[in-house]
């Protein structure tokens, strides 16, 4: 009872000092949806559920007292070791009082605490939510967007459909308890409610879930996907990898969560959820049914029907795509069991078979000799997680039944309350394959690898934070375009300089060390080469005021493999956003001009877009890049948004490869959105 | 057979030293500092970067005259003229490059706004025409926009681009119409003395980096340095500043061009 007196009175103290003012929340989010997109390193990642998530604890923030650590997690603003601190924390003293006694918790700095109010809020453990059932909350979405440049396919009639891409989504959300989601989407070139699509929208997705009824803790009908352990062997949706979030890449898988993006793969269909056995035992039981698309093929000699490769476009546009369109069924089921033994330590057993109806065989290649091979596959890992005061270890140990092993062990350490510190030691086998794994690595796979990374953060004051990461891999067998076991290395280092809450200033440094061959040419000996990118980049944001932010940004890049001559890539760019004093009315904008050499030097972007949509620029050759969003709120319950973007190159008539191929040396893109909440 | 032989030469001497038909002059005092005066209020940014000419407080006309390389067939003619109504500033420009043959004409028209005492932004309309004695004229239009924030008390950052739209004069000359981007910043060290920096990047040519020194020794003499990348050039000058009348020489030296030396003369009513 003493030092809860004790706590009171030093939140007095702090709070006379120390207010917190409501901070635009876009940077944060930003921020976290660069971290995520530079890792995963694709340009079609759809993050528009993450971007809800985060949008909802804005406006209905997370209670610290009575969030359970799969919330806090989902924040990606809190490491594991905060967490846990967090939760010792209330257990000590019982619940918060007040935001500001977060400060008393030493592993809680400055920084985090200003990026984290604006998602969470500090009331009564009971108080669950402020929505009931019979107020739910219905939110409803449509985004059309088109090419305004015509390419072959459609010139030529190859897409069977229209160049509009149509996206509608109906999400209705009931306290934390119920929630249903509805989406449709249609892809450019695919056909709409005639021809091959007479249902409408080429892709359908539909969940419905149930949270927190007594022992069960979630149960989700329809799609969904999963997260367990480090992502060893099951993790889908997006998760962070290496990255300028240097200890977020820690994983701690939440389970089951609802599916809500139209990237088309890497989710479950069926049924999944958690009980709680007993107080420290839950299972989180899946079993899924689901088509995918693939390369079909009729063997010659023994004319059975084989598998070269799935497709994972998720576009049906030509007769080829329409052809490999749901052509492969995959039944997969399996189960994951939390045990907490002990009250820091957390074991995570999962394992899950996965059946196809017809043989999965690649085209055989002296890289690809050990990857998968058959109909039916089992994996099983067993994850752990265990914190001792400063220090937080975890891993993940897997195997593929008649494959090969993977394992993952690390620890993050809190070296001072002002420097994180996280060690991954990484091993995949070479036979090591499971299809829905995600856990650190440099490889698109987790397979065909070792390493070891190490990333510190360390908050010298609230103004000034340092992010570094080294990562040192070995491939010890063949790769795509490398024909020899190769080697590399990686750095990242970051310095941010916020001397203000108006003015925020950064300066990054990354250098990738690679072996790749020197050629793809078909010759009988391709030799690898050493490749060297350095990446520089410096921004600058300043809000001027609530309505007014600007920002700059400067990229470098210099690739060379040691004997072609180096290449070198640059790009400047200014941000422009305003909005109006009732902020119904808003506008954003950003010039580029690029000049790279090539491919090897281009560089990547994160751009703003309409709210849940995301836009991932790729700068290459020499022109410029424009966009302008806007936003208009007439009415509270409904939103528009208008979006022109359009990339001008210099000296090219003709853009793109294949069905894509656009006369001219511009291509632009108009977006409309309308949102409804009701 | 001569005529041509000039126009080759002058053709030549133009990609050496990356000039387009976007003469550069931004007056003898941003002159004397490597041309690095995006992030800095002045007069003559009126024909560069439109948002950061908010130092005028009345009607000023400012002339100038630059000799590059001592030549009169590289001299530019240019004058400014520019003035304040509340927190808007309007400026007219003229430049005016090379000599017959070859003449190249700039007029331009400046508007800049002040969003309080920290923030800036403009925009610039352009007329270019050239003139090229037995081939004919062309002539095009294209816009500038600026930006400039002062990010802290003794920082302050502004980013100029011009041509945005990628105007140029059609497929019968080929004179390119560059699109820049120019990024800067202002540093203030003391009352009396400030550094400039500029990154300058032209579509499709290399960067630049350019960077400049101020320092009053009292308040009617200043005098001022710089330097600029690709080609390594050197800057100097100095400015005489009394209320009302402004006189600034400069000089830059090219390491096998040799001297460029400029004047400005300006006058605020």
């Amino acid at each position: 009872m003493n030092s809860k007196w004790f706590s009171l009175v030093l939140i007095f103290l702090l709070l006379a000092k120390f207010a917190i003012a409501q901070k635009e929340i876009d940077p944060v989010v930003e921020n976290i949806i660069e971290a995520i997109a530079s890792s995963t390193d694709n340009e079609d990642l759809d993050i528009s559920d993450l971007t809800q998530q985060l949008y909802a604890y804005y406006h209905h923030p997370l209670n610290l007292n009575s969030a359970s650590v799969s919330e806090l997690e989902s924040l990606y603003l809190l490491n594991d070791l905060q967490i846990e601190a967090l939760k010792k924390h209330i257990e000590q003293f019982g619940p918060l009082i007040d935001f500001a006694e977060l400060q008393t918790i030493s592993l809680f700095d400055k920084t985090t605490l200003l990026k984290l109010k604006p998602f969470v809020r500090v009331s009564d453990p009971s108080s669950h939510g402020k929505l009931t059932l019979s107020n739910g909350e219905n939110e409803f979405i449509i985004r059309v967007s088109q090419n305004l440049e015509l390419s072959r396919g459609f010139k030529e009639h190859i897409y069977a459909g229209d160049r509009l891409r149509i996206y509608s989504r109906y999400t209705y959300n009931s306290s934390d308890k119920v929630s249903l989601t509805l989406l449709g989407e249609k892809d450019p070139g695919e056909q709409f409610l005639q021809g091959n699509q007479k249902y409408g929208f080429d892709f359908y997705s539909a969940s419905l879930s149930f949270r927190n009824w007594g022992k069960l803790k979630q149960l989700i009908i329809g799609d969904y996907c999963l997260q367990f352990g480090q992502g060893l062997i099951m993790w889908t949706g997006y998760g962070i990898g290496k990255s300028a979030l240097v200890n977020s890449m820690v994983r701690n898988g939440i389970g089951p969560k609802t599916f809500r993006s139209t990237t088309e793969n890497g989710y479950f269909r069926g049924l999944s959820g958690n009980f709680l056995l007993t107080k420290r035992i839950s299972l989180s039981p899946f079993v899924s049914y689901r088509n995918l698309d693939a390369n079909v093929i009729a063997n010659d000699s023994t004319s059975e029907i084989t598998v070269s490769a799935l497709q994972t476009t998720g576009f049906h546009r030509s007769a080829t795509e329409i052809t490999d369109k749901q052509s492969l069924k995959e039944f997969l089921y399996g189960g994951n069991l939390l045990i907490e033994p002990l009250k820091r330590l957390k074991l995570s057993l999962t394992a899950y078979h996965q059946q196809f109806d017809k043989l999965l065989e690649k085209n055989p290649e002296l890289y690809n000799q050990f990857d998968f091979k058959g109909r039916s596959q089992t994996v099983y890992s067993i994850a752990y997680q265990l914190s001792l005061n400063r220090f937080y270890f975890f891993g993940e140990e897997s195997k593929v039944v008649d494959g090969g092993m993977g394992f993952i062990t690390g620890m993050m350490m809190s070296v001072t309350p002002k420097a994180t510190l996280t060690i991954v030691h990484r091993h995949f086998d070479k036979n090591f394959h499971s299809f829905y794994s995600q856990a650190i690595g440099e490889a698109s796979t987790n397979t065909n690898e070792q390493g070891f990374y190490s990333g510190i953060t360390v908050n010298f004051s609230p103004k000034i934070t340092i992010n570094c990461f080294a990562d040192v891999f070995k491939f010890p067998w063949l790769r795509y375009r490398v024909d020899a076991p190769s080697k590399g290395n990686e750095f990242f280092g970051m310095l941010t300089y916020s001397p203000s809450k108006k003015l925020n200033m950064d300066v990054r440094f990354m250098r990738q060390q690679k072996e790749i061959n020197l050629s793809n040419e078909e010759v009988t000996i391709r030799p690898i080469a050493e490749t060297i990118k350095n990446n520089y980049r410096f921004t600058s944001s300043y809000s001027l005021n609530e309505y007014i932010a600007i920002g700059n940004r400067i990229d470098l890049v210099n690739y060379s493999n040691g004997i072609a001559k180096p290449e070198t890539g640059m790009a400047l760019s200014v941000n422009f956003a305003i909005q109006n004093r009732s902020k119904r009315l808003g506008l954003d904008s950003r010039f580029t001009l690029f000049d790279t050499d090539s491919y090897n030097a281009r560089i990547y972007a994160a751009e703003k877009d309409v709210l849940y949509a995301y836009s991932y620029a790729m700068y290459q050759d020499t022109g410029t890049r424009f966009y302008i969003n806007i936003k208009a709120v007439p009415l509270k319950p409904l939103s528009f948004w208008m979006r022109y973007s359009v990339y001008s190159y210099r000296n090219k008539d003709e853009l793109g490869s294949g069905y894509d191929v656009i006369k001219g040396s511009q291509k632009s893109e108009v977006k409309v959105q309308i949102r409804l909440t009701f | 057979m001569l005529k041509k032989l000039f126009l080759g030469t002058l053709l030549v001497c133009v990609g050496v030293v990356n000039l387009s038909a976007q003469n550069s002059f931004y007056g003898a005092r941003i002159g004397a500092m490597a041309n690095a005066g995006c992030a800095m209020s002045d007069t003559w940014n009126i024909s560069g970067n439109p948002a950061a000419f908010n130092n005028i407080r009345s009607f000023t006309a400012s002339l100038g005259y630059l000799n590059q390389f001592s030549s009169s067939a590289f001299s530019t003619k240019a004058g400014v003229i520019g003035f304040p109504v509340k927190s808007n500033f309007f400026g007219l420009s003229f430049n005016s490059f090379g000599e017959d043959p070859y003449h190249e004409t700039t007029a331009g028209l400046s508007y800049g706004r002040t969003f309080g005492n920290n923030f800036s932004i403009g925009l610039k309309f352009n007329y270019h025409s050239i003139s090229i004695a037995n081939y004919g004229d062309a002539s095009t239009y294209s816009v500038e926009v600026g930006l400039m924030t002062k990010v802290m008390t003794n920082l302050t950052l502004a980013t100029h681009i011009i041509n945005p739209s990628r105007s140029d004069f059609g497929e019968e000359l080929q004179n390119p119409l560059l699109t820049i981007f120019r990024f800067g910043a202002r540093y203030d060290l003391s009352d009396k003395t400030f550094i400039i920096s500029e990154l300058e990047k032209p579509l499709s040519n290399a960067p630049t980096f350019k960077t400049g020194l101020e320092y009053s020794v009292f308040t009617q003499l200043a005098l001022r340095g710089g330097i600029s990348t690709h080609p390594f050039q050197q800057y100097f000058g100095a400015g005489f500043i009394t209320h009302h009348l402004q006189i600034n020489l400069a000089a830059s030296v090219h390491p096998d061009l040799g001297y460029s030396p400029q004047m400005s003369i300006g006058y605020e009513f």
